[in-house]
């Protein structure tokens, strides 16, 4: 395997060439994930729509929620490879458990998006030559609208992995998923009806995840809530939405600051937000890239 | 009986929403993943067509676990309980162990599988049809299970194949998409010219490694294991169909009482092939208000 787009022993020495190699299609996967997310909410509205069972319409809900689940591993699998050295071994030999660390942390502001995203520090910008004190001022501006974007983001998709990672996991481990109505029609489903609420709107399910204590003797199943009403539904799509686009901001900022040997980056599609005196002074900074080196 | 609140009715739940929930949506999104490959399979990016391979492949390979994962609670349950508690347990080897297993098994253990004998008796020491069979019809049940069971176990033999063969394509789509991106990796023949495939990372290496590589023309692959999938899901539906047979003869009362109902019927399911029973056979069982399903080819 050659990199031949970049100076390879820069790539080497900062990502790995086979990290570098998926990074540059990070993209791909990303419209990939997005793609069969949309799928999946088109054919849940359309069963909606053509008032099908109640059981086949949460169904189809469901799988818009291991769609995302999927879309959501894959950025925290990215998150997780940049947020320390030894890129591909984390990148590769991640844990579920490790993706809960990771987005606890971000979601409560542990983990630094700017490092994350490739944002120059404070002391980046002040060593950087030939800026004007404005400049630079502009610029730690304009990576603070990044990270507050980012921040909003993440928590965005955060709060998914850590509210819905257990139950929606048990959709690829066996689909032991108990829908509404043989929860709620006679004769119901035993204990597992009063484990429920059952007073809400529907369609719901739950997820079942059970536990068995190492001598065998303790075994306790845990129902975990799904909400599937369109609303919710919609909800979780906008979730996949969102964690390809952090995908996408991902990807492009660490092969743009690796392919020119930049060590950071910052995003000029937000130039536009930032007040007039700031936009003049880094005007000049930016090309017609979408991204562009501090 | 097992109790009705804690067994039964939980048991019922979990099988008719495995019936009337999963099976519908494995089988959509199979149908989606085919659609989505045969869509992006003429783009320009090899990438595009090789990660619409690896969601078709994903989606297949869902179903083979769904199988692992059901059986494997059925046949190694927790004493006491009903299965769903033990399908509902995640142990990441259930489903690799069941498969790897499955050509060592005897008989018995497929007829156990398909719930025609249970703790060392047979369904018929449990429920009695009326009017009762004859001796010659007792053989044609009995010729029934035992075909059904040797089907079952044919077919399962074959995903056990299929899922040693592609799980780790599964591992590679449901963890981070680890294609390896054929902008910088292409399979090469001995004499160093590129051939159509897909290649996977190795996961959990300390250093980069190629993993599982595929070297079929994609359509090959997707076709192939598009019906791997559909087995998959047929299998499933049988084994969730046999058991659910069960509780059309017992009757959940209002006050929480239960009482078995006169079987009248068969309750459970035959899936097997019409030479495995002679049709001498057949038409006893047919005598008897069996329904044969059609065999998957």
């Amino acid at each position: 395997m050659e990199t031949r787009d970049a100076n390879p022993a820069y790539v080497e020495e900062k990502l790995g060439r086979e990290f570098y190699s998926h990074l540059r299609g990070g993209g791909r996967v990303a419209a990939f994930r997005r793609a069969a997310v949309v799928r999946a909410h088109a054919l849940y509205d359309e069963a909606a729509e053509a008032d099908a069972p109640e059981s086949e319409i949460s169904g189809l809900g469901l799988l818009v929620v291991q769609r995302t689940l999927l879309a959501v591993e894959d950025l925290g699998a990215l998150l997780w490879a940049v947020a320390d050295e030894n890129r591909w071994r984390r990148f590769t030999s991640y844990r579920a458990e490790d993706l809960d660390g990771l987005y606890e942390e971000l979601f409560r502001s542990v983990l630094d998006v700017r490092t994350l995203w490739a944002m120059p520090t404070d002391e980046a910008i002040a060593e950087e030559g030939g800026h004007s004190e404005p400049q630079r001022a502009a610029v730690k501006v304009l990576r603070e609208l990044t990270a507050g974007e980012l921040e909003t983001k993440i928590n965005f998709v955060a709060s998914f992995w850590l509210s819905h990672r257990v139950g929606a996991k048990n959709l690829m481990h066996g689909f032991g998923v108990v829908t509404a109505p043989h929860l709620i029609d006679p004769p119901g489903g035993g204990i597992l009806s009063k484990q429920v609420p059952l007073d809400r709107p529907r369609p719901f399910a739950a997820s079942l995840v059970s536990t068995v204590s190492d001598e065998r003797r303790e075994v306790e199943t845990t129902p975990h809530l799904v909400e599937l009403t369109p609303e919710a539904v919609a909800m979780v799509r906008n979730t996949a939405e969102t964690a390809c686009d952090l995908i996408e901001q991902l990807v492009d900022a660490w092969v743009f600051a690796v392919s020119t040997q930049h060590l950071f980056v910052l995003r000029s599609d937000l130039l536009e937000q930032l007040p007039e005196a700031e936009q003049k002074a880094v005007a000049d900074l930016f090309g017609d890239e979408d991204a562009d080196a501090s | 009986m097992p109790d009705a609140e804690t067994y039964l009715l939980p048991q019922r739940a979990y099988l008719l929403s495995y019936r009337d929930q999963a099976l519908p949506v494995r089988r959509v999104a199979l149908r989606d993943s085919r659609d989505h490959f045969d869509a992006v399979i003429d783009s320009v990016s090899r990438h595009e067509a090789q990660l619409g391979l690896l969601g078709l492949i994903g989606d297949a390979m869902q179903t083979l676990e769904d199988v692992g994962t059901m059986a494997s609670a059925m046949m190694v349950g927790l004493a006491g309980l009903p299965f769903y508690v033990r399908a509902t347990a995640y142990d990441p080897s259930d489903v690799n162990n069941f498969f790897a297993q499955i050509h060592k098994r005897d008989p018995d253990y497929f007829l156990r599988l398909c719930g025609f004998w249970f703790e060392g008796l047979s369904m018929h020491d449990f429920f009695e049809l009326r009017p009762p069979l004859s001796v010659a019809e007792r053989a044609a049940f009995d010729a029934a299970e035992e075909a059904t069971a040797k089907l079952v176990a044919e077919h399962l033999g074959n995903l056990a194949r299929e899922w040693e063969r592609y799980r780790r394509f599964f591992h590679a789509y449901k963890h981070a998409s680890l294609v390896a991106n054929p902008d910088d990796v292409e399979i090469l023949d001995e004499d160093g010219e590129p051939v159509e495939g897909i290649v996977i990372w190795a996961r959990r290496r300390d250093e980069a490694a190629v993993g599982n590589h595929a070297t079929m023309p994609l359509p090959d692959i997707a076709e192939h294991i598009e019906s791997v999938g559909k087995l998959a899901i047929d299998m499933a539906s049988h084994l969730v169909e046999t058991r659910l047979g069960i509780f059309d003869i017992i009757d959940f009362k209002p006050d929480g009482a239960v009482e078995t109902k006169p079987l009248r019927g068969t309750p459970w399911e035959f899936w097997m092939r019409r030479e495995d029973v002679g049709s001498k056979n057949l038409e006893l069982l047919a005598g008897r208000g069996v329904v044969l399903a059609e065999p998957t080819p």
